[in-house]
């Protein structure tokens, strides 16, 4: 979440006790927290490449990618197959339900904001996208 | 088992690894989506309280805790265990944040709501927490050992968490699993979840507005 401090801050800042000094702290834990979690995430990733990397890379020359290849697709058993299947297709399920989900979202949200509206015409929204995603500038 | 066929096991071990990172991330990315789904709830259940007319849409105590439930769906993909670490750290050594007002004392300063009010009001609050604790717990391998130690510290130095706190937060929600409210109990847990929502409160606030800044 990121907080930038700001010298001309807006009057509701003092209305809700935040000085300078708690922006600068947010601001703080929320770069401490996006580096944190960047690293470990591609850090991960990182680590799996070099290590499958190195482990080649002393061979490299002597064997061409078809003989890789072909023991690469000995290594994928008939026996396991229904297992990727199912893991993939698993995978496609979710996609699928995922667009559907949101499909619902884009077209049932409106009716609900223009409602409640005209209940509460000053209704504060949470400024999510229209599918229900992150805004791009929220992401880390 | 000859080199080619090492190589090939090699690759065959990484695109696992891949694999397994893949539907990780899409773990994490269900589970923030969950928490947006019943925060919205939460917000609904709030609106339709208060179209019963219990408490006006003008109420500051309301248009707070509406502002807390929008932040955090809006940063609902923030909330993690490592910025409650961060938090935690940070404020043990130079606390900074103690002093800004949480919503409950607001709630229980606020002279305008019924008692019923008040208490529906701190519910869905503590319902909010227990879904943002129950998000962390789930999407974090090393929150499990890191917060059964520090609770079974805290049972080692100050007992066990009153029944009544218990009874009560299971009153609150009974949809998040009993280990989010046992840990919710604990008072310090409370406090840098609060801050978390202070955080989401404030980015929101600037975002809105730069976007006033940026229109006008």
């Amino acid at each position: 979440v990121s907080t930038a401090p700001n010298q001309n801050r807006p009057s509701g800042d003092n209305q809700r006790g935040i000085a300078p000094k708690h922006l600068i702290r947010l601001k703080i834990i929320d770069a401490l927290d996006a580096n944190c979690r960047l690293l470990i995430k591609y850090g991960c990733l990182a680590i799996v490449a070099y290590l499958g990397y190195r482990s080649i890379a002393v061979l490299s020359g002597q064997y061409t990618f078809a003989d890789i290849g072909i023991k690469f697709l000995a290594n994928v058993r008939i026996a396991n197959s229904v297992g990727y299947v199912v893991g993939v297709g698993g995978l496609a399920y979710g996609r699928r339900q995922k667009k559907l989900r949101e499909d619902a979202i884009e077209q049932l949200a409106p009716r609900i904001k223009e409602l409640e509206a005209q209940i509460d015409p000053n209704r504060t929204s949470s400024g999510l996208t229209e599918r229900g995603r992150t805004r791009p500038e929220d992401a880390t | 088992m000859n080199s080619a066929q090492q190589i090939a096991t090699v690759l065959y071990s990484v695109v696992g690894l891949a694999a397994l990172w893949f539907v990780a991330a899409s773990w994490c990315a269900y589970k923030t989506e969950k928490l947006r789904q019943d925060i919205f709830h939460l917000r609904a259940d709030l609106f339709d309280y208060a179209a019963t007319g219990a408490v006006t849409f003008y109420n500051p105590s309301y248009r707070r805790l509406r502002t807390i439930l929008n932040s955090m769906i809006r940063f609902a993909h923030e909330v993690s265990f490592i910025r409650v670490m961060i938090s935690v750290l940070l404020e043990k050594f130079r606390p900074v944040m103690r002093e800004l007002p949480n919503f409950v004392v607001h709630v229980d300063a606020d002279r305008e709501l019924s008692d019923e009010a008040r208490e529906k009001m701190k519910s869905i609050h503590n319902s909010l927490m227990l879904l943002l604790v129950w998000k962390i717990m789930t999407t974090s391998l090393a929150a499990w050992p890191i917060t059964v130690g520090s609770f079974l510290l805290h049972v080692l130095k100050h007992g066990l968490p009153k029944q009544t706190e218990v009874e009560q937060e299971k009153k609150a929600i009974r949809r998040v699993p009993a280990p989010a409210q046992q840990l919710l109990s604990n008072r310090r847990v409370k406090y840098h979840i609060q801050l978390i929502e202070q955080q989401a409160i404030e980015t929101r606030q600037r975002k809105l507005s730069m976007a006033a800044a940026a229109a006008s």
